[in-house]
């Protein structure tokens, strides 16, 4: 019934295109310009199907599941009395073994992921069997490969590419349906973000704010690729915000958009969070706050356009790389007594952010890891130390919020480092812009999960992990119809020795575990299929969070866990 | 006379003091002699260990009150001072604490080359103390944590890392790369000539001028308990013994080199080879065993990189490429190369996990696209590299191995060398595939490099 509701839609939209050929790429009605594939009979998901994808618990539409980028929903089939009874129920060896930050995207039985290379594979959402893949084989020019996913939209797979491409193919097919050269400039600048799709526009931050270039968020046209705008994380001259940088050193300014982005659909609001500035050691050539890096910005974008309504930064003049790595959360919680609308953040300093989502004031600040010597610049030419290295803190996977306990679950990690300046910060095409070395590692490298209460910003619980932690929380609100009162959640994140881990959001208390046998840094997903749910996690090598304490090594792979108790009754 | 039963009791209580005070000063005296750098180096960094799980498990504490926190602040503040009287079960570490022993290995230090970073440790560990007794005094949790965090932080410096010598490999590093990390009774050796049989279940500890260089071990059956802090930094196998090499093997290579020359040992025309600590074996009157410590650090390839190497130099005169380098700095920037960069970039050039090609028609096409020149390419070898100490060559070094970089992929030798600093000629020249030079791989396109 309803898809056939949706090929009916899809038929008018096609009239639609026939004649309205001018029609602007904004305009939210989904044009179908391309001939459809013979066996396709899906055209979604469509632009209302994303803006109502918090509605829809089946599928898993968006790198958090919704615009709200908050990796949390309500459900009735997994409790904490039968969480333990959850099994593997397919797992998927990911070719290549490399660093392993996919998050899946699942619609319409269809499993879709990314290795570090930015091969695509879809799966059987059922059975985990493989349907197409995609396997460009790029040559990359600048950064490290690092893949974190694709996004679905309209019948098509969208991915940005190490080479600084992007390309739409068939969802169905895997064919390609067009591959272009989107960023400005291939010597600085790489894709690693999964690509956001928001009506009728696809938007896309850039990977360059290590490597001399400027960081930016732009929109593009889903069938061509064509660019509709761009926001740029570093003010020209003449642009307020510009006097923050001393000389020409907002030329490279960094600022990348590495990490996903939050969405009030209401208001087409996008909330985004920017990169370090560069070089990165060497604070001495960029006097000033260096604004807007290290930054959430609140960006309207319901105009050709985007305009600023507020940004917040978050540590301004960073001369460690410690930058808000993790997706903004917006969502509704409870502080003072009242329910405020609030976004949240992560960065690899260590602290957890929460600020008032409609005008980006501080509502609290919560230190997630061990910190030190935070205001020392490294030093040139010499040594120091402060702690969280620069892979420590929150890293871009991050927390996610219970509506049921107003409280944050929030992986991260404790790690130390030793930090070199150089005299002077040499430009050269495709390599680091640093001013300096990444710092050593100075052991131990730990990590801790808390629960922060969003009322305070204190602590509920936390454990203490042998590891530092980056899986990305995952909190699944139990409705039990029989019990409707009673609220419980549980929160699942992955851990870098391997296991996947169930905890109840109210104590803390461990309920279930599974070893998937290589380190987990990738974020969850959820679905439901046949009438049961499933849990998505990938996990393999670490990247750069390969610290010496790391004992495990295993394959690349993506573990599909099904649900083993039974599904409650609707009444 | 008798003495009444209680003062009868209160005298053999008093004997028995006196006996029992004379047998501790003896025991006391006894342990003084048997005092031992090593045992106390081992001995404090158990205590700074336990003094950092004790602040470690401190953050898995969820209490809401502030005790249980505070106790573990204490039991970390008692392995650094050693127990007070006021000490609760479970004493961390030894009873004297990490600051008395580093006290006694500072004022025992002399000359030796641990002298500073056992030095920097006590500082560490005082600093350390201070900010314990601060998250004692806390009195809100966020006011613990980071009194806490700059205790650990201190901490850890101290204990250190076994991969860094120096003072900033604090008590780890020095125990690894210096002889302080030689067990008394161990059998010591050379430092620059690793030997290659070792007695079963036995250790050799290679020393050269204070540093420990290697610890040799028998290839046997079994396990071998190695010092408890030492830290491999590569292996090397000869004969029936197991080279375990230390971080310190560079610095050594330096010493090693230092002590060959001193002894008027003839190095033709190549320079000290810096990295391997057998490779100047100044002791050696072995030709042939001369011989293979040199082929150790290179690839077994070099061989045959040295037959094609007479076509190398007339493939030079191809295309109007200029000549930037002499072939002498190209052999000698190889030793560099394989000191230094070869251990991410390969061999080959080929690059590696954590490295990327820097040889070849991959790499040259990657760097035409990128229009490097060769400037930057020297801008970011001596700006950058090697990775893990940047600027820690000299500029003839830097150099050489550009050189050497250069020969690889086939560019043309002269008679100019080539810069220690930037030089127009090197902005004017830009990186890509050379076509015709003789010698060349032509899988690959990379040329060959004599020794």
């Amino acid at each position: 019934m309803l898809r056939s509701l949706q090929m009916a839609l899809m038929a008018s939209a096609a009239v639609v295109a026939f004649t309205g050929s001018g029609l602007a790429a904004s305009d939210t009605s989904q044009p179908e310009s391309r001939q459809p594939q013979a066996s396709s009979g899906q055209s979604g998901p469509s632009s209302q199907a994303l803006v109502d994808a918090a509605k829809d618990t089946a599928n898993w539409i968006l790198p958090a599941g919704d615009y709200s980028d908050n990796r949390q929903l309500a459900e009735n089939e997994i409790s904490k009395e039968n969480v333990d009874q959850m099994k593997v129920a397919w797992t998927f060896k990911i070719p290549g073994n490399g660093p392993t930050e996919t998050s899946p995207i699942v619609w319409d039985g269809m499993v879709y992921i990314t290795s570090n290379r930015d091969d695509i594979y879809a799966l059987d959402a059922k059975t985990g069997e493989l349907k197409w893949k995609y396997n460009p084989k790029v040559e990359q020019l600048t950064g490290f490969p690092r893949n974190r996913g694709v996004a679905v939209y309209d019948g098509m797979v969208f991915i940005g590419m190490l080479n600084g491409h992007l390309a739409a193919l068939d969802a169905k097919t895997g064919k390609v349906i067009w591959d272009k050269q989107t960023v400005e400039d291939i010597k600085t600048s790489f894709y690693s973000m999964q690509p956001v799709p928001y009506k009728g526009k696809i938007l896309m931050g850039v990977s360059d704010g290590d490597w001399g270039g400027i960081g930016n968020i732009a929109a593009f046209d889903p069938k061509t690729g064509n660019r509709i705008w761009q926001w740029d994380a570093v003010p020209k001259p003449g642009e307020p915000g510009h006097d923050s940088w001393s000389g020409d050193s907002w030329k490279r300014g960094g600022g990348a958009i590495w990490s996903g982005v939050a969405i009030d659909p209401g208001t087409d609001t996008l909330y985004v969070s920017t990169g370090n500035p560069q070089p990165d050691f060497l604070g001495a050539v960029r006097e000033g706050k260096n604004l807007y890096t290290n930054s959430m910005v609140a960006l309207d974008i319901s105009t050709a356009q985007p305009k600023m309504k507020w940004y917040h930064q978050f540590i301004a003049h960073d001369t460690h790389d410690w930058d808000p790595a993790m997706p903004p959360v917006l969502f509704t919680g409870t502080v003072d007594g009242k329910q405020m609308k609030l976004a949240a953040a992560g960065d690899k300093a260590g602290n957890f952010w929460i600020l008032n989502a409609e005008n980006g004031d501080l509502v609290s600040q919560t230190p997630v890891s061990y910190q030190f010597n935070q205001d020392t610049p490294p030093k040139i030419g010499g040594t120091n130390y402060a702690c969280p290295n620069t892979n420590g803190g929150v890293e871009f996977n991050g927390a996610a919020y219970d509506p049921a306990t107003n409280a944050f679950y929030v992986p991260s990690s404790n790690q130390c480092g030793s930090w070199t300046a150089n005299k002077q910060a040499t430009f050269v095409a495709g390599q680091f812009y640093l001013g300096g070395g990444f710092p050593k590692l100075v052991g131990p490298n730990s990590g801790w999960f808390s629960a922060i209460d969003v009322a305070t910003g204190l602590f509920n619980w936390r454990h203490h992990l042998d590891l530092p932690a980056n899986g990305g929380a995952l909190v699944m609100n139990y409705q039990s119809s029989r019990r409707p009162q009673e609220k419980e959640s549980i929160v699942f994140t992955g851990l870098l020795d391997g296991h996947f881990n169930a905890y109840d959001a109210n104590s803390g208390k461990l309920l279930w575990q599974h070893d998937t046998g290589a380190s987990i840094i990738a974020a969850p997903a959820t679905f439901v299929e046949g009438g049961k749910r499933y849990v998505l996690v990938a996990s393999g090598d670490p990247g750069f969070l390969k610290v010496p304490e790391l004992k495990v090594s295993g394959p690349s792979v993506l573990t599909a866990f099904v649900s083993g108790g039974q599904k409650q009754a609707a009444q | 006379m008798s003495f009444p039963r209680a003062a009868r009791r209160r005298i053999i209580a008093a004997a028995l003091a006196i006996l029992a005070c004379f047998a501790l000063t003896a025991l006391a005296r006894a342990a003084e002699q048997t005092r031992n750098p090593h045992q106390e180096a081992i001995k404090a960094l158990a205590d700074i260990d336990a003094a950092i799980a004790a602040l470690s498990s401190a953050s898995s504490v969820t209490a809401t009150n502030a005790e249980p926190y505070k106790q573990q602040a204490q039991r970390a503040a008692e392995a650094l001072a050693g127990p007070g009287s006021q000490a609760t079960g479970g004493e961390p570490g030894d009873r004297a604490g990490a600051i008395a022993h580093l006290s006694w290995l500072s004022a025992h230090a002399g000359e030796s080359v641990w002298g500073p970073a056992v030095q920097g440790a006590l500082v560490n560990l005082q600093v350390a103390q201070t900010h314990l007794s601060d998250s004692a005094k806390a009195d809100a949790l966020e006011e613990f944590w980071s009194a806490t965090s700059d205790a650990l932080q201190s901490l850890l410096v101290a204990a250190g890392r076994s991969s860094e010598p120096g003072v900033l490999g604090g008590l780890r590093g020095a125990l690894s790369t210096t002889d302080l990390g030689v067990p008394p009774g161990a059998r010591v050796m050379s430092g620059c000539a690793a030997p290659d049989q070792v007695p079963a279940q036995s250790q050799l500890y290679g020393v050269i001028k204070g540093y420990l260089t290697y610890v040799a071990v028998p290839r046997e059956e079994g396990t071998t308990r190695l010092p408890e802090a030492f830290g491999v930094r590569d292996v090397a196998v000869r004969g029936n013994a197991i080279i375990l090499h230390s971080a310190a093997v560079d610095p050594s290579g330096k010493l090693c080199a230092d002590a060959q020359t001193a002894v008027a040992t003839p190095a033709p025309k190549d320079p000290p080879k810096s990295a391997d600590a057998n490779s100047g074996d100044p002791k050696s009157g072995d030709p042939n065993s001369g011989n293979a410590n040199s082929a150790d650090a290179k690839s077994a390839d070099a061989a045959s990189a040295d037959a094609n190497s007479a076509d190398f130099k007339s493939g030079s005169t191809s295309g109007d490429v200029p000549a930037l380098y002499t072939e002498q700095q190209a052999e000698q920037g190889k030793a560099v190369f394989d000191s230094n960069c070869s251990s991410c970039h390969g061999n080959h050039l080929q690059g590696g996990a954590s490295a990327p090609p820097i040889g070849g028609a991959a790499f040259l096409r990657k760097a035409k696209m990128l229009e490097w020149k060769v400037a930057d390419m020297r801008n970011m070898v001596v700006s950058a590299m090697p990775a893990n100490n940047p600027g820690s060559l000299s500029p003839e070094q830097y150099a050489d191995v550009l050189a050497y970089v250069l020969a690889v992929n086939c560019y043309p030798a002269g008679s100019k060398p080539f810069p220690t600093s930037d030089a127009p000629a090197l902005d004017q020249t830009t990186l890509h595939q050379i076509q015709g030079a003789k010698g060349e791989d032509s899988t690959n396109h990379t040329c060959p490099v004599k020794e």
